[in-house]
């Protein structure tokens, strides 16, 4: 009994973060259909903001964990002024392209920066025992956490003004544009908000895992993967893809090893999009 | 309140438009006819700013709007409801409605106040827009032009693929704005009965510029100028628009 409770926890945390990893990329491969490589070096961007600020600036870590998404938000603005903006109109390839490059630049300045294995900061402490195991109260708080912010993310884009202007702008970006909706100001906003998520992300990852310049390239793939199998509604669609993908390679991984896990995550993706090749929500008529 | 001079647009290098000459007054309903393929529709992207102008000017109540942005010649008070409606098929009828609104930062009581002259569309709010038939949407695209109460509004064939019946909601609505608010109108239309029936002034364009005035009157159910200005074959016959 206790054993199913604990694989249960485990199964949680893993969903949660998968979804913390990906939701950035979905808002913005969602809303902008532009594919961020770079996404992955925003999660290390956000983790080494977490790490630094706890061991540099010596903040408590709930704040260091909300410096991530400022700082990440912050250089998101800047990349999209500078590599995205340029690009508008243009095939997908090319922003793609543009942010690899990027993604390339960032891994190396984090290198020079802090070496390839730079001092971690541990996981806040208390735990829970539950019959012979004990589970850290931070790999519980990391699921509530990751359904607060989508929760959060629905009521943005269902009920503020500026997530009905990035729907429409999303949608159709010449019509919204004629109707008075400045697109530009809108995706400089939502592509800042996407750069935001990952770094959230990373930093609520960063006391849990070793925060390297490559610990982005850790969690691109799944997140990738999650965001595909997905589809276009790109909160529920997202939501629904980490429960299974993260469910199904959490489950598989305690049978057998973590790659096996990783293998099973990437197989059940293939085949989803295979039999559902828009995804998980092609079919649902929500746009979020 | 809109005076169009010498203006050439197009897309890319092909020019369409060729030293087009047009002046709109205030509270004016002005159509343009012409066959398919003659820039009607470049005309009027180009008016509300999809399209660039490749030379000459365009002002709006004085100002040069030659190179205004889309949004920005939407706040001065421009409104447009394209060919094909261009609803947001995934956002509810009143999300496509507070698109203009919270664009421009508008009181959201507008809404409200547009539904009243679209009784068809308040039992449908929290629809998406892309569920609603060919004549609700085309309605929707009016109210969402007419929403943010627009000076000056581009029509691009309204009439396509429309029930007469829908057809007829749409004249009514159109002359009650233009009297109640003094609302401005380029029409741009094949359908000769509905554009005549409308229009103070109409105008027939040819080779990317207008040709010459004819007497809107005239319009109503006459097959030799839709022969002549629509280049419709002979054998075609519009029925009655408004299948009264």
């Amino acid at each position: 009994m206790d054993e199913i409770v604990v694989i249960g926890l485990s199964v949680l945390t893993s969903v949660a973060i998968l979804l913390l990893t990906s939701l950035g990329l979905a808002v913005v491969f969602g809303l902008m259909r532009i594919v961020n490589m770079a996404h992955g070096e925003f999660l290390m961007i956000g983790a080494f903001t977490t790490t630094v600020a706890v061991r540099s600036l010596e903040l408590p870590i709930w704040l260091a964990i909300l410096c991530a998404p400022i700082v990440c938000g912050f250089v998101g603005a800047l990349v999209e002024l500078a590599f995205i903006r340029p690009l508008y109109g243009r095939r997908l390839v090319d922003t793609l392209l543009a942010t690899f490059a990027l993604s390339l630049i960032l891994y190396q300045v984090a290198i020079n920066i802090f070496g390839t294995a730079p001092p971690g900061i541990g996981t806040p402490s208390g735990w829970i025992e539950i019959g012979r195991y004990t589970v850290s109260y931070y790999s519980l708080f990391l699921p509530v956490a990751a359904l607060v912010i989508t929760a959060l993310l629905y009521v943005l884009f269902k009920f503020t003004r500026y997530g009905l202007l990035a729907r429409a702008a999303a949608h159709n970006p010449d019509m919204a544009s004629v109707l008075g909706v400045e697109v530009r100001r809108v995706n400089l906003v939502t592509f800042a908000l996407g750069c935001a998520l990952a770094g959230l992300g990373g930093g609520l990852l960063s006391p849990m895992v070793a925060v390297s310049p490559g610990v982005g390239q850790t969690y691109i793939g799944q997140a990738f993967m999650t965001v595909i199998t997905g589809g276009p509604a790109f909160l529920l669609g997202t939501l629904s893809a980490s429960v299974l993908l993260g469910g199904i390679s959490n489950i598989v991984s305690q049978l057998f090893t973590t790659l096996w896990g990783l293998t099973a995550l990437l197989v059940t993706a293939i085949v989803l999009v295979r039999l559902l090749p828009n995804g998980i929500s092609g079919s649902w008529s929500r746009q979020l | 309140m809109l005076n169009v001079t010498d203006l050439f647009a197009g897309y890319g290098e092909s020019t369409v438009i060729t030293g087009l000459e047009l002046e709109l007054d205030t509270g004016q309903i002005v159509t343009i006819l012409g066959r398919n393929g003659i820039g009607k529709t470049t005309l009027v992207k180009t008016l509300a700013g999809m399209i660039n102008a490749q030379r000459g000017r365009i002002a709006f109540e004085g100002q040069d709007i030659t190179n205004a942005s889309p949004p920005r010649r939407a706040r001065l008070g421009i409104g447009y409801v394209p060919q094909g409606r261009e609803i947001f098929a995934k956002l509810t009828v009143r999300e496509n409605l507070l698109v203009g609104v919270h664009a421009r930062r508008l009181p959201v009581s507008l809404v409200d106040e547009t539904l009243e002259y679209f009784p068809t569309l308040r039992p449908k709010l929290k629809d998406l827009g892309g569920s609603l038939s060919g004549g609700q949407q085309q309605l929707l695209a009016l109210a969402r032009a007419l929403a943010v109460q627009p000076k000056l509004l581009l029509l691009d064939e309204p009439s396509e693929g429309i029930q007469p019946s829908s057809l007829d909601d749409i004249y009514q609505l159109l002359m009650r704005a233009k009297q109640r608010s003094g609302l401005s109108i380029l029409l741009v239309e094949q359908n000769l009965d509905f554009a005549g029936a409308l229009a103070d002034r109409a105008f027939v364009m040819d080779h990317g510029r207008i040709a010459r005035e004819v007497d809107h009157t005239k319009l109503l159910s006459n097959a030799d100028l839709e022969h002549e200005y629509l280049g419709a074959d002979d054998d075609v016959t519009l029925s009655d628009p408004f299948g009264r």
